[in-house]
């Protein structure tokens, strides 16, 4: 199955990218963990958006789990 | 590279189908995983099979989803699709239907049981849709259905097929999940058609019999190591019965204990859910229902430490 026009959201030294085919291609492998693949740049950037969100919800719950409550 | 057998070859996955709040599909969001398992080396779908709940869609929803999956950019001849309605002129529609579309393949699977099902009105059906379907040129393969009961493919029952359709079915597919049943089809017919198995704990064992192809639900969630089994080979000859090899056969079998006492679609569906984070993946279409809350939480536990052991491979 081929993906030559799509795009990859990737995550790699723990940051999230989003990248065109070509540029996914010459990855090293093993040196990234690969998310979703989309049709368009606009819905990987979406998705990176929204996983970005849940991160930051999940370390907030897990601050709010440690810090004393007033 | 390993040759294609019956025109297949590598992990083909058999596709869980992403629905919306009204249990239409999200064709988006199932173009979007198609499109991920293909960058993780699957050679093509499976669509409507045991894991898409394929009794719960009509052939007009099956024919509307293949559409959107190639207006997706998904290729014809990466797609399987399961063709059987309980109708015989529903399935010969169907894949008279797909013909332009110039798909990979149907697979054709016994109607769901009814009390007067008989073996000769079995094999009647597949010879008929075979006959009325053979000026398409589509490739057909035959079918048995995950929970056989009275519509179990037996061996003469397939005898009786082959015979009278000769040329027409280029492979077996075995749904049983039973080695012994997947045994039986390869002793009796492997000298004249290819025989594969959807059971993933199997692939191994048919990768050492010659056989790289799969079709897999699990891959769905595990692509990469589905791949790694199906494109081994050892140097011994092996039974299908029986076999554990190596690391990446412990590992599919503890993916497999993570819901080995729960229903298998809904459990994979839930794993979904959990690895894309998007809880619309939890949704099966009825008189399926979703996993119960009480397994949520143990499930996604194990899971989560199924993960971590992997990245610590």
């Amino acid at each position: 199955m081929e993906n030559l026009n799509a795009w990859y959201l990737i995550e790699q030294d723990q940051l999230h990218h989003v990248l065109p085919h070509h540029k996914f291609a010459q990855l090293t492998p093993d040196s990234f963990v690969l998310h979703q693949v989309f049709d368009t740049q606009r819905e990987a950037l979406h998705e990176m958006s929204r996983l970005i969100t849940l991160e930051i919800k999940d370390v907030h719950a897990e601050v709010n789990k440690v810090l004393p409550r007033k | 590279m390993t040759a294609s057998v019956g025109g297949l070859q590598g992990v083909w996955v058999d596709l869980l189908n992403p629905l919306n709040e009204d249990f239409s599909i999200s064709y988006k969001k199932l173009s979007t995983h198609v499109k991920t398992l293909g960058a993780k080396g699957v050679a093509g779908i499976v669509m409507f099979g045991h894991g898409g709940e394929g009794q719960a869609f009509s052939a007009t929803e099956r024919l509307e989803a293949v559409k959107q999956m190639m207006a997706h950019g998904v290729a014809g001849k990466d797609i399987l699709l399961h063709v059987g309605c309980s109708s015989l002129m529903d399935s010969v529609q169907l894949i008279r239907a797909v013909q332009p579309l110039g798909l990979r393949g149907c697979i054709v699977t016994p109607p769901l049981a009814e009390g007067s099902i008989t073996d000769i009105g079995l094999a009647e059906y597949f010879i008929q849709i075979a006959k009325n379907t053979q000026d398409t040129g589509v490739r057909l393969y035959l079918s048995s259905l995950v929970k056989g009961g009275r519509t179990d493919l037996k061996p003469n029952v397939i005898t009786d097929i082959l015979g009278q359709t000769s040329g027409l079915y280029q492979g077996l597919i075995d749904q049983s999940h039973n080695a012994s049943h997947t045994n039986d089809w390869i002793r009796s017919f492997v000298a004249m058609l290819p025989v594969f198995s959807t059971q993933d704990l199997n692939a191994h064992a048919m990768a050492n019999l010659g056989v790289h192809v799969s079709i897999s639900s699990y891959a769905n969630l595990v692509p990469e190591l589905m791949v790694k089994l199906v494109q081994s080979s050892a140097a011994q000859k092996v039974s299908v019965t029986g076999n554990k090899i190596g690391n990446e056969d412990e590992r599919l079998e503890q993916f497999a204990r993570l819901f080995a006492a729960l229903p298998v679609v809904p459990s994979l569906k839930f794993l979904m859910a959990l690895q894309y984070r998007d809880t619309d993946w939890m949704r099966v279409r009825p008189p399926r229902s979703e996993l119960s809350r009480e397994s949520h939480e143990q499930l996604a536990k194990e899971f989560k430490k199924f993960n971590q052991t992997g990245a610590a491979h």
